[in-house]
């Protein structure tokens, strides 16, 4: 029986640690960088599928704290995954919001968020409050990231 | 003399940057719809080589640039199998090709490449694009990433479709549109695809680090 509580409560505590990620439509995400309020908004496309994109989220996610950046990450899990996906951002400690895409056509969402991107994963979009924007489709490393934001606030 | 010949290495070396930088861009565009297709010779897991003109009754090809480690090409693979018997007699055979850096990923060497063509069963030619050069060409950025190619009565080939297979990566049983065999179709017709492109997520090549 005590070990029932045990395990019962461990199961608590940890669900209590995975937040469930709110979901998000197409035009509610183009709203969080056409209105920023920071200096740079950074919107990541990943999925607990794939590897380079998990790489980089914790790279990400420091930047985003130490720097005047906004961090969002986007799922384009499945929803089998979404709960593996959550799972994922806690074990990883990534204390930027995550939201899953409400889009169920991938074409109208690829070129509503950038013409240029084919739809491979990793993606970043960059965006200054100027609204000058880079977008990247492609692994991150720290430098790099470091490079575009420095880029797009001095420019 | 020793200032001119200082100068002259200078200008070299800004011509030589600019030039690799100029090659690494042109990785970005590669092939639209209405271009004429890049022959290749890429080398078959069976030891042939493979090129455009080795099935000369081909009408077309259904040209996939796919991997065996890629779980959104996985989720395709039998699909793609479905799409070759389909439309292999008529002339339209699949060619898939995997560009993607052994190095970075071990899963696709050629040897796991012919244990994945075994397991699956594949019908068709599955082809290691090593330098990575046939990719680049195409302007594929991820796998699956389709092609199809229309043979026409020079002889060469020109893409009509790039992009998705269908509408619904996950579930095969909730395909709405299947827009790979809606333009194979149209061609088989002797008319132009409908839709020319549709996009869909996929995972990045991996490009081999320069």
């Amino acid at each position: 029986m005590k070990t029932l509580l045990c395990i019962l409560s461990l199961t608590i505590l940890t669900n209590a640690n995975t937040e469930e990620s709110r979901h998000i439509n197409l035009e509610e995400l183009q709203e969080l960088y056409d209105n920023p309020s920071n200096e740079v908004t950074i919107i990541n496309f990943w999925a607990s599928w794939c590897g380079p994109c998990v790489r980089e989220m914790p790279d990400l996610d420091d930047i985003a704290i130490s720097e005047n950046v906004d961090l969002y990450f986007i799922s384009l899990d499945f929803k089998q995954d979404y709960m593996k996906a959550d799972k994922l951002l806690a074990k990883k400690g990534i204390k930027s919001t995550n939201f899953f895409i409400d889009e169920k056509d991938p074409d109208k969402m690829i070129r509503g968020i950038e013409e240029s991107w084919s739809g491979a994963i990793p993606a970043t979009l960059f965006v200054h409050k100027s609204g000058r924007r880079i977008f990247h489709e492609e692994e991150l490393s720290k430098k790099e990231i470091q490079t575009i934001i420095k880029n797009l606030s001095t420019n | 003399m020793k200032r001119t010949v200082l100068t002259m290495a200078g200008v070299l070396v800004v011509i030589v940057v600019l030039f690799v930088n100029a090659i690494d861009s042109e990785q970005g565009p590669g092939k639209e719809v209405g271009d004429i297709a890049t022959d290749f010779n890429l080398k078959n897991i069976d030891g042939n080589m493979i090129s455009l003109k080795s099935d000369e009754n081909a009408k077309g090809h259904i040209l996939v640039f796919t991997c065996n480690t890629c779980p959104y090409a996985k989720m395709y693979e039998q699909r793609v199998i479905d799409l070759d018997k389909k439309y292999r007699q008529k002339g339209f055979s699949v060619i898939a090709i995997n560009p993607n850096d052994v190095q970075k990923q071990p899963g696709d060497s050629f040897d796991e490449m012919k244990i994945r063509y075994k397991d699956k069963g594949f019908t068709f030619p599955y082809l290691r694009d090593d330098t990575q050069e046939i990719a680049a060409a195409y302007g594929a950025t991820k796998t699956p990433h389709v092609y199809i190619l229309n043979k026409e009565s020079s002889g060469s080939f020109r893409i009509e479709y790039i992009g998705a297979i269908d509408d619904s990566p996950r579930e095969a049983l909730d395909v709405q549109e299947r827009y790979v065999e809606a333009a194979v179709d149209a061609l088989l017709k002797g008319e132009k695809p409908e839709i020319k492109g549709k996009r869909a997520i996929g995972c990045t090549i991996k490009w081999r680090d320069s």
